[in-house]
């Protein structure tokens, strides 16, 4: 299955994962081609997006694609409410913005802060993931009617 | 006398090792909410670290998420306030990931991390 120029080299849709070594090793063989220590970045990505998406979905299934292009790609798509995708889309404005130094020192700090985030986070699932990807993360919320928009993050790794 | 937690599909095998002092972490470690998982093991080491004088933390982890990570971070300087601790930090040699965790752990922790590549 194709879309556009990309090959999907894996696919899930769902509202949970039943298995997790199952998941974590079908990535792994579908992304065989790539040295290790890729390999494990971007399941090391894919599990924190794919736990925040099913944690702050508001309805519907989570969606996740990995496909091979010009690089590896892996989208991530849920819904959420208005309320949540704005607080993520601030959040992760201000990362996107930070130099990969600070945000190194970010979750330094957050690691080291005595807050717990959300439901036992750390607040370092975004950052671990820009980090990983050298900063090829993007964001992108599509309003899907009056009280929902749909959330993708997009990271884009490159072939090693 | 031995205790073990087994492993799940989404939390590591440990065994606390009573007569050696040594707690082992082998596995994955990427539950969804780390500290409501691990509240039966935090009262058994907080039962442990009180006829403790030394302890050995030794880790074996293929993945962590960032919510373990912090876990851990808090389970490791809560255990070093209480006992001599020390850190073994096992990797595969080809792992950066858990390699370079390890060592940011060491530098923010100041214990002693031996670190063991296999």
């Amino acid at each position: 299955m194709s879309t556009d120029n990309n090959k999907i080299l894996f696919h899930f849709e769902g509202q949970e994962i039943k298995s997790y070594s199952n998941f974590i090793s079908e990535i792994d063989s579908a992304l065989l081609v790539l040295k290790k220590s890729k390999r494990k970045s971007i399941i090391i990505c894919t599990i924190e997006l794919i736990q925040n998406a099913l944690k702050y979905r508001c309805c519907g299934n989570v969606r996740l694609t990995i496909s091979k292009g010009k690089n590896i790609e892996v989208n991530v798509y849920n819904n959420s409410d208005l309320q949540q995708s704005k607080r993520l889309e601030r959040h992760f404005d201000r990362i996107e913005k930070t130099g990969i130094a600070k945000l190194k020192e970010m979750s330094r700090q957050n690691l080291d802060s005595p807050e717990i985030t959300g439901q036992s986070g750390a607040g370092n699932g975004l950052i671990k993931c820009i980090l990983k990807s050298e900063k090829r993360m993007q964001l992108l919320i599509n309003n899907i009617n009056g009280s929902k928009n749909q959330i993708n993050f997009k990271i884009n790794f490159e072939y090693e | 006398m031995n205790k073990i937690f087994e492993a799940s599909d989404r939390t590591p095998e440990i065994c606390i090792d009573t007569k050696n002092a040594k707690i082992l972490f082998t596995g994955v470690m990427i539950p969804e909410n780390p500290v409501e998982h691990f509240a039966e093991l935090n009262m058994e080491l907080a039962d442990l670290c009180k006829n403790m004088s030394d302890l050995t933390l030794e880790f074996d982890l293929e993945y962590f998420n960032t919510g373990s990570a912090k876990y851990l971070y808090e389970l490791i300087k809560k255990l070093a306030a209480q006992v001599k601790l020390s850190i073994i930090w096992i990797y595969e040699a080809d792992d950066e990931d858990i390699y370079e965790t390890g060592k940011e752990y060491e530098k923010l922790t100041g214990l002693p991390f031996e670190f063991v590549a296999k």
